[in-house]
């Protein structure tokens, strides 16, 4: 299993915009990527599911990739937040 | 004369004829007999076939956002095509047409399903998604039921509905729709942000719109937020007064946009920051003097490998195709840190941020490098490109990668492939080591290009993405101005130019210290460079000498 820990740096939190590019990201690979928060957890293939754990600017989640290609999803997954600013 | 008040998103006014248009409510009509099917597999393949339409014309509309508004409008699209095949509503909906219920019903049942979720959020911004649900839900009723949502106008009026999908508010036709107010709406709904990036003046949430309005002359406020009905002659007046003074001062910063500026004397040139060689065209289309940096990191991660020489090749000559103007300076491979490129199978390090990286990598595997200047230095032979060496620390890293540039020049020289001698070869100044000893990496240098993020977090030793310790990077430290005084002057001194291309080039507060510190450059991303232009000539008053691009190379 891969985790990435995350804070989220826009200032709108992880709206629909972002969610959309996470989302478009982790479904490139077949491994099950989960996002946590607190008590709340997400799947980073479905944008409601993502949308709907409301992160806010400065909340942190990370990121749990389990699955044959967790490596460059990870990488990807990283790439993407960094990229976005999200 | 009748005023309507809502909230302006574009601070623009139109003045013209209005005209409501009917909110098309599709699939309204539908009773309860036709809810419900015998023939499910007939309704799954029409929502099927609906939804691959719909997937369809959102991917279109968000190449025409990309044109017409910018990236991060796409994505409003981007994200609908995503909400329409998510599990959550496309799922629903199967699973609702497999229990009987008909394409359309499923669609609304499973859309109101999300809508109520959204709604119940306690954050506003997730409130305001609802209507991005409605808006492919939506469309997706439109298509079942034959229709299209888009606009036509045989007359340039002023447009007035309870909502307008973001698909509509792309589609309007910028000759015809003067402006637009909606009854419904946020100021951070998709539709508001649509609206300012293509500058169309309107006015959200202005709640109900009385039918009086249509046909009649109104002026659309989008400062105030105003839907003036019927307006007097007196204030019909003011408002075309202020039209006027708005377009004149559109023009003058338009005009900024194509032309070249000096401050004391000395031309300045602004050009852009890109990670892409397809964002060179938008760099030339802000008004970008040339590129004053090309992250040449993205080129190795696309690929999954290290891109071949060749391809390399393409990118650098592309990217000075795209600006058509002045320089592209390349910063070499600056992988490592929190830019990791798996594929080149670096170690994990206990402080990436002071470990392997940027030239240090390169000097490592020197193949690698050797393979980039190779590239860069082919460019050169048509293009005017410059190569920056990142992380820099001291002289002697520095007369290393010069030598290595100078036995690939040999290599090139003995192959008979063609290349420029002279291509410029600066140091990016990022840590206090180099910002100190300025002067002596000037003997050696032909550019100083400043990246003032990381000079700023390794000069305060502070992560800038640490929450707790980020305020100390706030600002500019006092520590940090003298160093970016020392590094100017002794640029002067050794008779090279130095810019600057980190965040704090897009800073107009500081633009003034930059120049009298003897910078004569600052790279920006696109966006900045006509507000950056137009400061600059602020500051050099009357005296501004104003010359249209001649392509030639920079200053001394």
């Amino acid at each position: 299993m891969k985790t990435i820990k995350h804070i989220v740096k826009d200032p709108n939190g992880i709206h629909a915009r972002p969610a959309g590019v996470l989302v478009n990201t982790a479904k490139k690979f077949s491994s099950d990527i989960t996002i946590h928060s607190d008590d709340k957890k997400g799947d980073c293939k479905r944008i409601f599911s993502v949308m709907g754990m409301s992160l806010k600017c400065g909340d942190s989640f990370r990121i749990e990739i389990v699955g044959d290609d967790e490596d460059a999803a990870e990488y990807a997954i990283k790439e993407a937040l960094t990229s976005s600013g999200i | 004369m009748r005023i309507i008040k809502g909230k302006g998103v574009v601070p623009e006014i139109a003045v013209g004829r209005f005209f409501m248009l009917d909110k098309k409510d599709a699939g309204a009509g539908i009773t309860p007999s036709q809810s419900c099917t015998a023939d499910i597999s007939a309704e799954l393949e029409l929502f099927r076939t609906a939804a691959n339409t719909a997937a369809k014309e959102f991917e279109s509309l968000a190449i025409i956002a990309k044109d017409r508004a910018g990236d991060a409008e796409a994505e409003i699209f981007e994200t609908h095509r995503l909400m329409l095949l998510d599990d959550d509503l496309s799922g629903e909906a199967e699973v609702l047409i497999k229990e009987g219920q008909s394409a359309i019903s499923a669609i609304r049942i499973s859309g109101d399903r999300l809508k109520a979720m959204l709604l119940g959020s306690d954050s506003d911004y997730m409130r305001q998604r609802a209507a991005d649900v409605e808006a492919v839900c939506g469309k997706l009723l439109e298509i079942l039921s034959g229709g299209t949502g888009e606009i036509k106008l045989t007359v340039p009026a002023v447009i007035g509905a309870f909502d307008l999908t973001p698909a509509q508010t792309l589609t309007l036709d910028r000759d015809m729709v003067l402006g637009f107010v909606t009854g419904a709406g946020g100021s951070s709904s998709h539709t508001a942000i649509l609206a300012r990036s293509m500058n169309i003046p309107a006015v959200v949430g202005a709640g109900e719109i009385p039918e009086e309005a249509d046909g009649a002359t109104v002026i659309l406020d989008g400062c105030e937020g105003l839907l003036i009905i019927s307006p007097d002659e007196d204030t019909l007046n003011i408002y075309k007064n202020r039209m006027e003074e708005k377009i004149a001062e559109r023009k003058a910063l338009e005009a900024m946009s194509d032309v070249s500026v000096s401050y004391k004397g000395k031309k300045i040139r602004i050009c852009a920051n890109i990670a892409d060689h397809a964002e060179a065209e938008k760099a030339r289309l802000s008004g970008a003097d040339g590129i004053g940096l090309f992250r040449s990191e993205f080129l190795y991660m696309k690929y999954g490998r290290p891109p071949t020489e060749d391809e390399q090749l393409e990118a650098y000559k592309a990217a000075a195709m795209g600006v058509g103007r002045g320089d592209v300076i390349i910063r070499t491979l600056d992988a490592g840190a929190d830019k990791d490129i798996p594929y080149l199978g670096m170690k994990k390090e206990p402080n990436p941020a002071l470990g392997l990286r940027a030239i240090r990598l390169c000097l490592r595997r020197e193949e690698l490098f050797c393979k980039q200047l190779k590239a860069l230095l082919r460019a050169s032979a048509k293009e005017n490109i410059s190569i920056l060496l990142p992380m820099i620390t001291g002289a002697e890293e520095l007369l290393t990668a010069k030598k290595i540039i100078e036995r690939i020049k040999g290599e090139l020289a003995r192959d008979g492939i063609a290349f420029d001698p002279d291509t410029p070869v600066g140091v990016m100044i990022e840590t206090p080591s180099a910002a100190i000893i300025a002067d002596r990496l000037a003997e050696n240098a032909d550019f100083f290009s400043v990246g003032t993020n990381d000079l700023i977090q390794y000069t305060m030793a502070a992560d800038r993405q640490n929450s707790d310790v980020s305020y100390l990077c706030d600002g500019v430290p006092e520590s940090v101005m003298r160093l970016l005084a020392n590094i100017g002057s002794c640029a002067e001194n050794a008779g090279i130019w130095a810019g600057i291309c980190g965040e704090l080039a897009a800073d107009t507060d500081l633009t003034e210290f930059f120049l009298e510190s003897g910078y004569t450059e600052l790279s920006v991303s696109p966006p900045h460079i006509t507000r950056i232009k137009k400061k600059i000539s602020e500051l050099s008053g009357a005296s501004v000498k104003a010359f249209r691009h001649d392509g030639k190379t920079h200053m001394t």
